[in-house]
């Protein structure tokens, strides 16, 4: 399959069982949202070495939000409820409740709600967070119960608990282009694409990962080492997987609440990313061992209104 | 949304209570059973069907038309939504522990206190009312939101354990008095006459802006949803609201608040 002229290989990503939650953060102006939302959602890369994966789903207009002042959506992910509980704990109470003007209300209410519910259910927040009131928190019912906590600034408004649900984290595809530049403006394209869609996050940096990874090591103490099939510097020392022509690869790493959220994602990503400059579009997988979850390309891709429409190239080859 | 609708009959016998009308034990009921759904007058039992017309279907929501200002409507109501479109009487939404209650009209005292028997207020759920309440609306409620469109009589709060209580108009007279916990919102500018030495102004020098509690906002646009207004349509707009801020009752547990917005 061609889209744009790249070639779309016959491939799928593997991905995995996670936990989810979102937070609605509010706060005085666009200035302090953006504050909170970087801090709260830092060091939030990869569950190989943070304690979530994290990003920014959406920018909420101020009729979206329950005080009526602008605010932002933000996934997190981990490995189990329990991991996500303890990082949501640490993340709001050290960059959100010392940002100013910020709340922080539950994105998914009616998530858990029943007790034997077993993709979904309630991790504390507020709850354990209140204490830092010293006795002078107050709490608010309306819905849900909300902590209101005494600060320096007024209060800081801290919803009890937060839904949490089974969702999906490393969906993905890699973007091979000629060269850094054309690879890099395609994979932003494909980034800039997937940040409109719900329920999805890019959890790295701009969205775009540059050291893939794979399983193993020859150092007994990583469990994961660079991708070196991907890698242009080594071929000729490894046997690859890059095509005749591609200098450089990006991958986009997607995590979602669902398998449609994410593909959605990865065809609007994809089909974005997919033009000048672009050789193909792979994904990232162990051969199929590890995930519980394959999204094959073709299939996602398949009636796209950009396939088989011809490659204009650049120029750039390398 | 399928709706039951009770429109009172003009010859309907003589009562002032509305006790009986209870849209969470409706909605289980087919329209002859809700019609069959015995009611006692005086010193006689009847039926539903005696006093009112009963229209659509058994659902969560039930409507009442052209009954005289009932007391005790929506009394112990754990669910559903109870519609007056008039005036309802005294002690509405006693001792209510959910659901909601929309009154078009005036409501008179003690809406959301406690029942006949009863030591608690309200336990839960939402009241919203377009006009008027009585006196000591919110009396030793313990739970949920009130929201009174127009003016409060005296003492509204009275003895509050704990909930919310929104006021559209002032003045008012004696708001929170020995109230323990909970939140009474004055939607308007003129002084809400707090009761003397046992509040105490937290923002005696200076307002604050409504953006550092964002709790009151959040109740505030809850409050105005509930009568169908923008917030900023109201006596407040929220975006350049600021508010005082008044503890107390300090002869009680001194953890209530009354919270007025300065436009």
């Amino acid at each position: 399959m061609e889209i744009s002229g790249t070639i779309i290989e016959d491939t799928f990503a593997e991905a995995f069982r996670m936990w989810a939650c979102r937070l609605i953060v509010t706060a005085i102006d666009e200035h302090w949202i953006s504050f909170a939302a970087q801090q709260v959602t830092g060091y939030g890369t990869s569950v190989i070495g943070c304690d979530a994966e994290a990003g920014i789903e959406a920018a909420l207009d101020t009729s979206d939000t329950p005080d009526g002042r602008p605010g932002v959506a933000l996934m997190f992910f981990a490995f189990n409820a329990k991991a996500l509980s303890k990082a949501m704990s640490n993340r709001v109470g050290q960059c959100l409740m010392t940002c100013p003007t910020t709340a922080v209300y539950d994105g998914l209410p009616e998530f858990g709600r029943e007790s034997d519910d077993k993709n979904a259910t309630r991790i504390d927040l507020g709850k354990s967070l209140r204490y830092f009131g010293d006795g002078h928190q107050k709490s608010k019912l309306l819905d849900q119960r909300h902590w209101r906590i005494p600060v320096m600034d007024g209060e800081f408004t801290v919803v009890e608990d937060i839904g949490a649900a089974k969702a999906i984290g490393g969906g993905n595809f890699l973007v091979c282009g000629v060269d850094q530049r054309a690879t890099l403006d395609a994979a932003t394209r494909a980034v800039d694409a997937i940040a409109s869609m719900p329920d999805v996050i890019t959890p790295f940096p701009g969205g775009v990962v540059r050291s893939g990874s794979k399983v193993g090591s020859r150092y007994k103490a990583l469990f994961a080492s660079t991708n070196d099939a991907y890698c242009p510097t080594l071929r000729g020392r490894v046997e690859t997987a890059l095509r005749e022509g591609v200098g450089c690869v990006y991958e986009v790493v997607i995590n979602g609440l669902s398998e449609s959220a994410i593909e959605r994602a990865t065809r609007a990503g994809v089909e974005a990313a997919c033009g000048d400059g672009v050789i193909a579009i792979s994904a990232g997988n162990y051969g199929g061992t590890l995930g519980k979850f394959k999204f094959n390309l073709l299939p996602i891709l398949a009636g796209s209104d950009l396939t088989g429409t011809s490659h204009k190239t650049s120029g750039g080859g390398a | 949304m399928s709706t039951l609708t009770l429109t009172w009959k003009y010859d309907a016998p003589p009562t002032r209570d509305g006790s009986f009308i209870r849209p969470d034990r409706f909605s289980r009921l087919s329209v002859e059973q809700v019609k069959q759904w015995p009611v006692r007058v005086g010193r006689t039992d009847t039926t539903l069907d005696a006093l009112c017309d009963v229209s659509g279907e058994p659902s969560d929501c039930v409507v009442l038309r052209d009954a005289p200002p009932l007391d005790r409507l929506g009394a112990q109501m754990t669910g559903g939504e109870l519609r007056v479109e008039g005036d309802a009487g005294h002690d509405l939404g006693a001792s209510m522990s959910g659901g909601v209650i929309r009154v078009a009209g005036n409501a008179g005292d003690r809406v959301g206190g406690p029942d006949v028997s009863q030591p608690r207020g309200m336990t839960g759920g939402t009241i919203a009312i377009e006009g008027n309440a009585g006196d000591h609306v919110g009396l030793r409620m313990r739970r949920g939101l009130i929201m009174v469109g127009g003016q409060c009589g005296a003492s509204p709060g009275y003895r509050m354990l704990a909930g919310s209580l929104v006021i559209g108009r002032g003045p008012v007279d004696h708001a929170g008095l020995e109230m323990r916990r909970g939140t009474i919102i004055c939607l308007y500018d003129d002084n809400p006459a707090v009761t003397g030495p046992n509040f105490s102004e937290a923002t005696r020098d200076q307002p604050i802006a409504v953006s550092a509690m964002p709790a009151v906002a959040m109740l505030v646009r809850r409050a105005a949803s509930l009568l169908n207004r923008k917030a900023s349509n109201d006596a407040v707009d929220l975006s350049s609201a600021r508010l005082r801020l008044w503890h107390g009752d300090r002869f009680e547990l001194n953890r209530g608040e009354i919270i007025q917005c300065l436009s």
